[in-house]
């Protein structure tokens, strides 16, 4: 890559931008600017900004995409900035003075969220060299094990990406394995709790038979409450086949475990930024727009080729109807916010005021939006986001509606509320827009078999049945055993359509799959197999 | 770095190639491909390939709701059901329309793994030096960096025990050292020619003629991809029969009558002229509705056959296609004639072609036996 420092020209800019944004109250890490051309940015996008990761075709693939996309002139790219201290931004060398403004004030507002939002925090800062020596390593892995064998095992690997838990990142989960449970078994089981009398004939009358087969009980019950593995519900599944596949399938070479831990960081590395995806591209665009327009870094000559950049990135109100942008969702919240703070729009008085038209004029020149959203900036995510700021008032003025299938099969907006479109927005957002999957159960039918559960009704939405198949296959490479999933399937009436739902398990063999979809009191109605 | 994603990039074209080679045979169904030079290049389409993740359905299947922006009203039509896609698909996915190019010889590739190659025999006396591609002989004297390090130690340990000297350190002398060569190799040259004949009377339409040079653009194409030294002779017939080029061939639009003799004994003349049966592997592929003039015609074709051409060539490949008004009966005048049925060993390869799928099954049935 032949990456350049910025020119002179650029660099006096970016001093000036960086000392007024500082006074602003953004509080980046240090930025190292380097410019590159549209060949090395494309090379950066596939591989999200790092300089080097582990080999894999699909970033060929995605590279090939890009590249005919950008001949195509379907696609403008602006900038890429990585999350690490120093703080790593790269600009596209034919862009223009005005466009570079532009594009590092949008850097300095992400590379702020990087450093002071919570969900950043624990991600690690110097993750470039990090994803380097990962693929260092794998280089090594395909030296020792073989080309084929690594690049199965990677495609394996780069297919578990949605089964981690973004939201562990601030709990210290600390996960139960196999030998723990093996170790706990070797103390043998518990001695009923007799009562300390000191007395062997008040023994014999309180500690009789029947209070020890009561206790009897309660410690076989107990044990066959501990005897599920996990306790509870685990959502990180990669974390969990890492801990305990080697205890169930002796053919798991080290190096695959060793894989699949970096896999793993890499995964949390960017769950924060799936996790907070639309209040750091609001923040991003609500400050270029504030310097370059508020602040006049676009010059009275470039106020409108700015004006036409900054709607193309950000359209705020479509002309036609049409699905959400994201980001401009999260700019016009931002301001909204600020609004509020700034005119005193919020608490109780408000909420309890009846007059619309007093509601209308309320402004009690609080002037508190600046440090509001500088708070949002720092400890919300998108889902707190959506959830606490957006109101029916939001939802009118930034004319909102929810769409869906209607009965005919035909796309309808279906509600202009503001609990639809709230609801659509976080089944949209939560865990990152993924289906929830947690494991159940690692010994299922105490065959040391492993079942996966789908939580259904958190959205109600149906899994790509023939996907999650592919990756249960892939699961089941690791785990050496036959691997289930518990889901819904839709039940169709005699025209076809979709009657409801109904509890089903997909299991994986080793040679087909195998469906069992149960009725309401949970024995098996249909039972169906399918060859690979 | 950059080399880091070109590896990627040709990794995921390997793959990807790999796939799209199945649909070549799509593209070989297309007529505008026929008499295109060889080394001009296919455009196939090709997919894109996607990993599989546990990931929610599309909304259709019982998915969840989108929200939009506009101005809308509740109950409003965004889309019908006709027109498939929901609109927060839309703008996501990558063109579908991405080509790869194909060399027309890959194409021809992909042919041979279905096909045997005509066993051309080595007639002719010129024999053509070649070199094997792998080092497989030894030889005292290289460049050192294709020594053969266990020969040369096992030679210096041979000479090392039988002097008495031994030490216990083996050193090689120049004596001991040996390399890996190539072998030389003397293959026969192979002659073989091929003489590609069409019926262009009116009675063909325009669909079977189509089919016949698709048919023989393929063949040709394959053969002259596997044999350097291969020669194309182009004849087309009415009435009378004549040589044409290639470019011709392919383009010709005539009518008129039907006589089989005539191409048969346009071929036999050129044959005889030009290439002498003893050096040259001589091919027959010949293409018509076998709807013959009359009979004596017929009877004219087998006499030529008999005495002019059976002796002297490798195979005769006809093949007769179907069109509304029905098939001729050549094909079963043939059959009779040289009792095709019971003959599997006999030099005339026949088949029938009654639709656009056919050629490929056509190609079989002449090629499939490697004659």
């Amino acid at each position: 890559m032949n990456a350049e420092p910025i020119t002179p020209e650029i660099e006096v800019e970016r001093q000036k931008i960086e000392k007024r944004a500082k006074e602003l109250g953004l509080d980046p890490f240090d930025t190292v600017f380097h410019m590159v051309d549209y060949k090395d940015m494309i090379q950066l996008m596939c591989y999200t900004g790092f300089p080097r990761r582990i080999n894999h075709w699909s970033y060929g693939m995605h590279s090939i995409i890009y590249e005919n996309q950008y001949r195509y002139g379907l696609m403008k790219v602006y900038e890429l900035v990585i999350n690490s201290d120093p703080a790593h931004a790269y600009l596209l060398k034919n862009n223009n003075l005005l466009e570079q403004k532009f594009v590092i004030g949008h850097v300095y507002a992400h590379v702020d969220f990087f450093k002071n939002n919570l969900w950043f925090k624990p991600t690690n800062r110097n993750m470039v060299s990090e994803m380097a020596w990962h693929a260092e390593r794998a280089d090594k892995m395909r030296k020792m094990y073989g080309d084929e064998e690594v690049e199965k095992f990677v495609d394996i690997c780069m297919s578990l990406d949605t089964l981690i838990d973004p939201y562990s990142l601030f709990y210290n989960t600390e996960f139960e394995s196999i030998s723990d449970r093996v170790k706990e078994t070797m103390k043998g089981r518990e001695q009923p709790r007799l009562i300390k009398t000191g007395n062997p004939f008040l023994d014999r009358l309180v500690n009789n038979n029947e209070y020890r087969r009561k206790e009897m009980r309660r410690i076989l019950k107990e044990e066959k409450a501990r005897r599920k593995f996990p306790r509870k519900l685990q959502k990180d599944v990669v974390k969990f086949l890492i801990d305990n596949a080697k205890y169930m399938n002796h053919n798991l070479e080290t190096w695959k475990v060793d894989m699949l831990e970096m896999f793993r960081d890499e995964f949390y590395y960017f769950a924060p930024q799936r996790l907070t995806k639309i209040m750091n591209e609001g923040w991003a665009s609500y400050w270029h727009y504030k310097l370059m327009a508020e602040e006049g870094f676009a010059g009275n000559d470039g106020i409108f080729e700015f004006a036409k950049i900054h709607s193309g990135v950000v359209p705020l109100d479509r002309q036609q109807p049409g699905p959400i942008n994201p980001y401009s969702l999260g700019l016009q919240l931002y301001r909204w916010i600020e609004h509020r703070w700034d005119t005193g729009k919020h608490g109780l008085d408000y909420d309890k005021c009846d007059s619309l038209e007093k509601k209308l004029n309320w402004d009690t020149r609080d002037m508190k939006g600046r440090e509001k959203i500088f708070q949002v900036r720092k400890y919300y995510n998108d889902l707190l986001f959506l959830s606490e700021f957006m109101d029916q008032d939001f939802v009118d003025e930034h004319k909102l509606w929810t769409y869906g299938y209607d009965e005919f099969g035909r796309v309808i907006v279906k509600s202009k509320d503001v609990e639809p479109v709230r609801q659509a927005l976080v089944n949209s957002i939560y865990n990152g827009g993924e289906p929830l999957v947690y494991v159940k159960d690692g010994n299922f039918n105490n065959k040391g078999e492993l079942l996966l559960y789908h939580d259904f009704d958190f959205t109600g939405k149906m899994l790509d049945i023939e996907k999650t198949l592919k990756v249960m296959r892939n699961i089941r490479s690791i785990w050496g055993r036959d691997v289930s999933i518990e889901t819904k399937l839709p039940i169709q009436d005699k025209d076809g359509d979709i009657a409801g739902y109904a509890d089903a398990r997909l299991m994986c063999t080793e040679k087909s799959y195998v469906f069992y979809i149960f009725d309401e009191d949970g024995d098996v109605v249909e039972e169906r197999e399918v060859e690979w | 770095m950059t080399g880091s994603i070109e590896r990627d990039k040709q990794r995921f074209l390997d793959i990807t190639r790999q796939k799209t080679r199945k649909r070549l045979k799509e593209a070989m169904k297309k007529g505008e491909l026929i008499g295109k030079k060889d080394g001009k290049k296919v455009k196939v389409p090709y997919d894109y390939i996607e990993l599989p993740r546990i990931r929610y359905g599309s909304p259709g299947q019982g998915g969840g709701d989108g929200v939009g922006q506009g101005d809308a009203e509740e109950g409003d039509v965004l889309a019908d059901p006709q027109e498939g896609d929901e609109p927060g698909q839309a703008g996501n996915q990558p063109g579908e329309h991405l080509y790869e190019d194909f060399d027309l010889s890959e194409i021809a590739k992909e042919l041979a793994k279905e096909l045997e190659l005509p066993r051309i025999e080595p007639k002719g006396k010129r024999l053509i030096y070649s070199t094997s591609e792998k080092l497989k002989t030894i030889n005292t004297v290289g460049p050192p960096g294709r020594l053969h390090k266990k020969r040369t130690f096992k030679n210096a340990l041979k000479r090392n025990l039988a002097s008495r000297t031994h030490t216990g350190f083996v050193v090689p002398i120049r004596a001991d050292k040996r390399y890996r060569t190539f072998k030389p190799e003397y293959i026969p040259e192979m002659n073989a020619v091929i003489f590609y004949m069409m019926d262009i009377s009116g009675s063909m339409g325009e669909e079977q003629k189509l089919w016949s040079r698709t048919l023989e653009f393929w063949i040709d194409l394959w053969l002259s991809d596997n044999y350097k030294n291969l020669e194309s002779r182009y004849i087309v017939h009415e009435t009378h029969a004549w040589e044409v080029t290639r470019e011709d061939f392919f383009y010709t639009r005539e009518s008129g009558g039907t006589m089989i003799s005539s191409v048969f004994k346009k071929q036999a003349e050129i044959m005889h002229n030009d290439y002498n049966p003893e050096e040259w592997n001589i091919y027959l592929i010949y293409c018509s509705d076998g709807d013959n003039w009359n009979d004596d015609d017929t009877r004219e074709t087998f006499r030529i056959m008999d005495e002019h051409i059976l002796p002297y060539v490798n195979m005769i490949g006809y093949a007769q296609t179907t069109s509304r008004y029905g098939s001729g009966n050549f094909l079963k005048e043939l059959t009779k004639h040289y009792n095709l049925d019971d003959d599997p060993d006999s030099k005339i390869l026949t088949t029938k072609i009654e639709s656009h799928e056919d050629i490929m099954k056509a190609m079989k049935d002449l090629f499939g036996k490697g004659k």
